[in-house]
């Protein structure tokens, strides 16, 4: 199935774009398969990243999951065996979120040239986040390395 | 022959210099376009350079234009490592000098055949 997403989109489109995007890049950069799932996430929220894509309209793209996720993920991107949080795994989260968010970045519609934000990486618990003057238009669930599970959010500008 | 690899994130830094000494080159690295510009001004040795374009500091994109504008380093190719797939930072990066681009995710086998194509001149 083609989307041509710079002309309109639905949240059937981007959904089934975000699928894509995050299933080649674990596939390619992690030699790892991820699906999605419908269930919720119930897992706590410890690892947050943040990147903004402004142009005429602007996004805001937040990858959620916990800490055991993330280590997984700089695991498989270093090829080396990591057991606890560190700056490399800052790291190597905050990049595959920037892969997955510019590769969105590149499936929305825009009248102008869209461009994106470095990522910002948040550890800990128990914190809030707002996104004033914006709505959430996608939010999917994915599981990989044993049904452990991420979360991906986008906000689009009222 | 020597690459210098340039990227803000050490985990890129680290897979792209993996596959790089796995296809027998001689790597260096840089964190963002304004290291590499004093790399490349103190060793004259590098041969090519994979640079990133989101980078703090001084991105990609101005850093060809530097390395571009420098009668001493303008002979250098640059590939861009990037996720902006659109054609437009896609033609404004060639556009400036730079010699082609790879988008993030990308494979092994896609770096060997660019930096062999550029080798041979193709």
């Amino acid at each position: 199935m083609e989307c041509n997403m710079k002309e309109t989109f639905s949240v059937k489109d981007i959904s089934y774009q975000i699928d894509s995007v995050v299933r080649d890049i674990f596939m390619t950069m992690l030699a790892n398969e991820i699906t999605s799932c419908q269930e919720e996430f119930n897992g706590s929220v410890e690892v947050s990243v943040f990147l903004g894509i402004g142009g005429k309209k602007k996004y805001t793209v937040v990858i959620e999951t916990d800490e055991k996720f993330a280590i997984k993920v700089a695991s498989a991107m270093l090829m080396e065996e990591i057991n606890e949080w560190s700056e490399a795994v800052s790291d190597a989260f905050g990049e595959l979120a920037n892969m997955i968010a510019g590769n969105i970045k590149s499936k929305l519609p825009s009248e102008t040239e869209l461009s994106l934000s470095l990522p910002t990486v948040i550890k800990g618990k128990s914190y809030t986040y707002s996104t004033p003057k914006m709505k959430e238009i996608a939010k999917m669930c994915f599981k990989s390395f044993d049904n452990q599970k991420m979360l991906i959010k986008l906000f689009e500008e009222v | 022959m020597k690459i210098l690899v340039v990227d803000d994130s050490k985990t890129m830094r680290v897979i792209v210099s993996r596959i790089m000494k796995e296809l027998g080159y001689e790597v260096g690295e840089a964190s963002n376009g304004r290291e590499a510009i004093d790399i490349l001004k103190s060793d004259s040795s590098y041969s090519l350079v994979m640079a990133d374009w989101n980078m703090p500091e001084m991105n990609g994109y101005d850093m060809v234009l530097n390395i571009k504008s420098d009668d001493n380093l303008k002979k250098i190719p640059i590939i861009m490592l990037t996720t902006e797939n659109e054609i437009s930072n896609v033609q404004k990066a060639i556009n400036a000098g730079a010699s082609d681009f790879i988008t993030k995710p990308f494979k092994k086998e896609t770096i060997q055949e660019k930096i062999t194509k550029l080798i041979n001149g193709v």
